[in-house]
């Protein structure tokens, strides 16, 4: 006998918990399916950035309005996140470097970001450990990083105390249309009648999309990261190479975080974990040209992830005219955890009210219909039209015509 | 010897042996899961000089055949080893005759023969708790049960009651397993705690994912491996 619920979230990572926990504050009961245990893909494998300064610029006012609800996200899930509002240092090592960060930083200043650029002495300031090497430095002082495993653990349980049911361990194997639309999700221990399905699957969005017939210019990526042992306090700032080759941070906890790319991560079987021993050994060495003060101490794990990497790096969002009832919220790329909880309010505010009060056209399914990289093919209105034609709430006025 | 630790194993002889009675040593500690079997049998705690604790009894009248022909291979063994110790009385000596020799070996692949015919019985670790006895065992959740991270068995009981199932989603979120030992002397625990919780039996629980380098390495050694 199937059950009925409001609306089926494919994925319990932080995305799907987080929209989750909206949809139940505004006292739907969404539910939740998730295939390992909540957070247990890439929501528990990441650094916990949160930061605005080096990301695609039609994502900026996303991030900054996430900026604002993680500063007091402590008291609305009611447990400390550990997050930390310390500024992001992109160190920069060459002259080239220095003038593409330089003209990154013009254009993130024209869409109301407030960063500068530091030279060597003024890095040394903010940073006394960085090494010889670092010439200079993009400086974004509202960036900040977070404990991502209990932002996910907070939205969970905060979502389950309100209303919203979670079944882990369980992999949905179909999602049932009827006349085009959406009825329901079949796993393989419930059966649900819903008319919304939200993909929050994150790098597993692909073959959730595949079963409704979409497709999306998605692929895995693998990313590695290494723990060292606890250390006293030395900085509070998320770090990280100008073009993203490395990337870290010391934790609450004093262990620090440090992640990086060695150019091969594409190279891997599908959603399988390769076994590139040379990445560990390649982000230490890292590690130690900018910041060689930590050159002793000891690494004592490493872990890796798959990042949902979408053709032009940036998320898909929001429902679609091809299968209504299907509402996207997935590819984001490797730089999604920062935008979690704006996520979260934004998909809850699309399926309670057909519109956002953030535009979300730019992330729309329809981009891809004129290639990547190219403005949407909706009015670009504050709502895409792509969206709202197809909201369940407007299913009288699709009757009608 | 003095005993500074009660295992689990302890408290199930005493129970076997149908004592009400448990002897512990002043100054000795009590794992959460002999703690939990004492609870559940009712044992009545005996403070003692740390001295004049008697052993555990063995090989109880009360045990059945099984367990018997077990308890005397266990005294057996303990009698070898005792005697690997103090060379001098060595059950095979210099001036042994042939025969003598002969016969100690025949007796040895004898009882060898005896135990391989024996069908093997593999008990469990730990015994599978039932969930009726769950709500006896709230007293020592500020037992710490993870020591790199000091993380209490109440804070663990509390992330899978709230609906973590994995060894390695505790892990995530209490910080149990992720010290310098990387969970080598807790895990166990850890399994044992949300094998109880779920009511399986720990053999059922997925160990956390075993992550490198097997011990702490310095970044400079490790970015020149």
């Amino acid at each position: 006998m199937p059950e009925k619920a409001d609306v089926v979230i494919v994925g319990g990572g932080v995305m799907g918990c987080a929209i989750a926990y909206n949809l139940a504050k505004e006292g739907l009961k969404p539910v939740v399916i998730e295939k390992s245990d909540i957070g247990g893909e890439a929501s528990g494998s990441n650094g916990g950035g949160v930061r605005q300064s080096a990301r695609n610029l039609k994502e900026m006012p996303l991030a900054m309005e996430s900026i604002q609800i993680y500063g007091q996200l402590h008291e609305e899930l009611g447990m400390d996140v550990e997050y930390v509002r310390q500024g992001n240092l992109r160190l920069c090592t060459s002259d080239d470097e220095m003038e593409s960060m330089r003209q990154a930083v013009e254009n993130q200043k024209k869409v109301g970001l407030h960063l500068e650029m530091l030279d060597r002495n003024q890095v040394l300031e903010i940073n006394p450990y960085v090494g010889e090497k670092i010439i200079g430095a993009s400086f974004c002082p509202t960036d900040g990083h977070v404990n991502p495993f209990l932002v996910t653990y907070g939205f969970f349980k905060k979502g389950k105390g309100l209303g919203a049911r979670f079944f882990t361990h369980e992999t949905v194997q179909e999602i049932r249309m009827q006349k085009g639309r959406v009825s329901g999700v079949v796993t393989d221990k419930h059966v649900f009648d819903t008319d919304l399905v939200v993909d929050a699957a994150g790098v597993a969005g692909r073959k959730i999309a595949n079963m409704v017939g979409l497709d999306i210019p998605m692929r895995p990526i693998f990313s590695e990261a290494l723990i060292t042992e606890a250390y006293p306090p030395l900085f509070q700032q998320m770090v990280g190479h100008a073009k993203g080759l490395f990337y870290g941070r010391q934790t609450a906890h004093g262990s620090f975080f440090w992640g990086g790319f060695v150019g091969t991560e594409q190279f891997i079987y599908r959603e399988g974990k390769p076994l590139f021993h040379y990445i560990g050994p390649t982000i230490s060495q890292m590690v130690i040209d900018f910041f060689p003060a930590l050159k002793e101490i000891n690494v004592i794990r490493m872990w890796s992830g798959l990042i949902a990497q979408m053709s032009d790096a940036i998320p898909v969002l929001g429902y679609t005219s091809e299968v209504p009832g299907f509402v996207f919220a997935t590819g984001f790329s490797g730089h999604g955890f920062g935008l979690a909880p704006v996520i979260g309010r934004l998909i809850s505010e699309l399926i309670m009210d057909c519109k956002t009060s953030i535009p979300i056209h730019d992330f729309c399914y329809g981009r891809f219909y004129k290639g990547a990289d190219t403005e949407c093919a909706c009015s670009g209105n504050a709502v895409c039209n792509t969206m709202t034609a197809v909201c369940p709430n407007k299913r009288e006025w699709l009757r009608s015509i | 010897m003095t005993i500074e630790f009660i295992f689990a194993e302890h408290v199930r002889r005493i129970v076997r042996s149908g004592k009400k009675e448990i002897e512990v040593p002043e100054g000795a500690r009590i794992s959460s899961a002999a703690a939990d079997l004492i609870k559940e049998h009712s044992l009545q705690l005996k403070t003692v000089a740390p001295a004049s604790i008697s052993n555990p009894p063995q090989a109880a009248e009360v045990e059945p055949a099984v367990s018997n022909e077990k308890a005397t291979v266990e005294k057996e063994t303990a009698d070898s080893v005792k005697s690997a110790d103090a060379p001098s009385q060595s059950p095979v000596s210099a001036d042994m005759s042939e025969a003598e020799i002969e016969a100690i070996v025949n007796r040895v692949l004898e009882r060898f023969q005896q135990l391989k015919d024996k069908p093997h019985q593999k008990e469990p670790l730990v015994e599978a708790v039932s969930k009726d006895t769950q709500e006896s065992q709230t007293a020592d959740d500020d037992l710490i049960i993870c020591r790199c991270e000091e993380i209490t068995r109440g804070e663990i009981k509390e992330v899978i009651r709230n609906g973590i199932r994995t060894m390695n989603g505790i892990k995530r979120i209490t910080r149990a397993g992720m010290g310098l030992c990387q969970g080598q002397t807790c895990q166990n625990l850890v399994a044992r705690i949300l094998a109880e919780e779920l009511g399986l039996s720990p053999a059922d629980i997925d160990p956390t994912t075993a992550r490198g380098p097997v011990r702490p390495l310095p970044l400079a050694v490790f970015a020149n491996s």
